[in-house]
């Protein structure tokens, strides 16, 4: 018996299920006819209207523990949850809180599929007025999370054939199967050697570490590098000569935004032969990346940003423009452009 | 949408999307890379909205081979939405798969294909989902991953590609043409044929609005696909400046006169009697415009 799988679709873009569409073997194909059955599914599922609620109301009234209840996007808990109607069920409106608590009361397992899910990630980020938060937050048993904007297919798939063939996998701190989340983006990033050599990238597409450019994978822990995304080891973010923005991280976004100010290290006061100062500057780095994450945790100011005034945003346009230098960009000298794009 | 004169249909988004309200608040670098987390399936599209503005903002353009590059992301994005669109959402309205989930509950009537018929454009669905895939790895050889890429930035592209990786490209893009136009096309005729009545229902005056689409220089003066409105059967110049917000309908605050995007308030009023939707309605020129790429013709 292929294990039942209720999915649902709370506050996000839909970009989990469709990462999962991605996946190679098996493919989405494979997985629904083979290895998992999508009871509830909104994304695929042939069913509208008030004909969808069949598979709901069957498995509520089936017997505990015949389901995993798999939660895309998180859960926003304002004005009684109404800023997430998922359908109208009955005449009324069902709620992603009401969805979710009412169908974790059943499941075998609850999984987090996706930062927003995990997290709360870009869809609970300040000032979050829908005061958007995780499952594991309105939900009153263990979930498990498997973050990633959007999550990888093979985390999310493995997970799931885990917990159906062997039951729960061995979980961090913050739920997350280790298997996947057991170690940095930085520890096994194929740009470590260059990190370690101090040969740091200035703009994004330059082939070196991407340090200096804001790169979180010193703080976020995937296994990305290796596993990399779409079809068989396709690209990753890095490698595509950007950083990693810590898509994966418990505070993503906002903690981890600037996505282009990198974290802080310390500058050496005097002067160092090039081959040593990368290696002082490394070691020097991972000290600050540490003092730097512990103060964000008292302090909680990464995310604390105030409104921009008039002046900030000039400044800001000047950054931008700093930040496309001219040998990236022409720039034009005549009249401001018009908006729009003709 | 008014129906025959019978009765009004309403299509609307339950769900909030608060990422607009996010923005007032963030790093405008960051934007390209969080706009994206708007929507799942055309994230490269916000991307790219996200770093025109920017570079509007900061008066810079890309060179030719980013524009190109960018180009050349959001198009193969554009590919996969409209094969995951037509295959796995609407597909299965005229289509019955077989006897298991996803595929029931369906509708119980109306089907009208022939049975082989149906086997055939099912086998295409299951195909469609690897060369949905294969759209998406062209995104990701480009922009990192796909969905929510990172390819696409203000000031250009960040992927300079090498010959293994054009032909790569070029190879997965001589596949995907050969999907389309063997697969995809016929069987869009072969519905549009037998369900030709559909095309009566839900009529509206022709009214369609482009803002153009990959642009064949730096300066964004030319496109592949030309901006341009539709309105009395005249195709006339866009007015940027023309699109308003129309919040009547909408969870939230409805101001006495439409404002423009970017002066007009975001103020959520989840409990608004008559509103049916969280997406705020555009107007140009106050009236109702179908957006989206479609080529002007003549």
């Amino acid at each position: 018996m292929r294990p039942k799988i209720i999915w649902l679709t709370t506050n996000s873009c839909a970009g989990d299920i469709l990462s999962l569409l991605n996946a190679r073997h098996p493919s989405f194909h494979q997985m629904t006819t083979h290895y998992f059955e999508f009871y509830f599914e909104p994304f695929t599922m042939a069913a509208e209207g008030s004909s969808v609620f069949s598979g709901v109301d069957n498995a509520l009234a089936g017997r505990a523990g015949d389901y995993i209840l798999v939660v895309e996007g998180n859960i926003p808990t304002a004005a009684k949850g109404r800023f997430c109607v998922l359908a109208y069920r009955n005449g009324r409106p069902w709620t992603a809180l009401e969805a979710v608590k009412e169908l974790a009361a059943k499941a075998r397992y609850v999984v987090a599929a996706g930062t927003c899910a995990a997290f709360g990630g870009p869809y609970a980020a300040r000032p979050n007025p829908t005061r958007a938060k995780p499952v594991s937050t309105v939900v009153p048993q263990k979930v498990i999370n498997v973050p990633g904007c959007p999550v990888h297919p093979d985390w999310l798939a493995g997970t799931l054939y885990h917990l159906a063939a062997h039951g729960e996998p061995e979980l961090d701190p913050y739920n997350r199967p280790v298997t996947y989340f057991g170690a940095t983006v930085h520890d096994r990033c194929p740009r470590r050697a260059a990190f370690e050599d101090g040969c740091f990238a200035t703009q994004p597409g330059e082939l070196g570490c991407m340090h200096r450019l804001g790169c979180k994978g010193p703080v976020t822990y995937a296994d990305c590098p290796q596993r990399q995304w779409c079809g068989e080891y396709t690209n990753w973010p890095v490698g595509a000569n950007t950083p990693c923005i810590g898509c994966a991280s418990p505070a993503f976004p906002d903690g981890v935004s600037p996505f282009f100010e990198h974290l802080p290290d310390f500058k050496a006061p005097f002067s160092l032969p090039a081959e040593r100062a990368g290696l002082l500057t490394g070691a020097l780095t991972a000290l600050g990346i540490g003092v730097h994450l512990a103060a964000n945790i008292v302090t909680d100011r990464l995310g604390r940003r105030p409104k921009m005034s008039h002046k900030a945003r000039r400044r800001v346009a000047r950054a931008v423009k700093n930040f496309c230098p001219a040998s990236l960009s022409s720039r034009i000298p005549e009249k401001p452009l018009e908006a729009g794009p003709t | 949408m008014r129906t025959g004169g019978l009765r009004n249909a309403a299509s609307g988004l339950f769900s909030s999307v608060v990422l607009s309200f996010y923005f007032v608040a963030v790093t405008p670098g960051d934007v390209p890379y969080l706009a994206q987390r708007i929507c799942g399936i055309c994230a490269a599209a916000h991307a790219t909205a996200a770093a025109c503005a920017l570079e509007d903002l900061a008066g810079i353009r890309p060179p030719q081979n980013g524009q190109i590059l960018r180009n050349l992301i959001l198009a193969a994005e554009t590919l996969q939405n409209h094969i995951r669109h037509f295959y796995l959402l609407a597909l299965p309205d005229y289509v019955r798969g077989p006897q298991t989930r996803p595929f029931t509950p369906r509708y119980r009537r109306d089907y009208r294909l022939l049975p082989e018929t149906e086997v055939r454009l099912m086998a295409h669905y299951f195909e469609a989902v690897d060369f949905a895939r294969i759209a998406h790895e062209i995104v990701a050889a480009l922009g990192g991953k796909a969905p929510h890429q990172h390819g696409i930035l203000a000031g250009g592209a960040s992927v300079p590609p090498d010959g293994a990786l054009l032909l790569d490209l070029k190879a997965k893009l001589e596949r995907l043409a050969r999907f389309v136009t063997e697969k995809m096309l016929p069987d869009a005729e072969t519905i549009a044929a037998t369900y030709q009545d559909y095309f009566e229902h839900g009529q509206r005056p022709l009214r369609l609005l482009t803002f153009g689409m990959f642009p064949t220089d730096p300066q964004r003066t030319r496109f592949c696909f030309p901006n341009g409105a539709v309105k009395d059967n005249e195709v006339q110049a866009v007015e940027v400046n023309a699109v308003v917000e129309h919040l009547r309908h909408a969870y939230f605050e409805a101001p006495e006169n439409e404002e423009v995007p970017g002066r007009a308030a975001t103020l959520p009023q989840p409990n608004k009697p008559g509103a049916y939707s969280w997406i705020k309605a555009p107007r140009y020129l106050l009236e109702a415009f179908k957006g989206g790429l479609w080529r002007v013709s003549g």
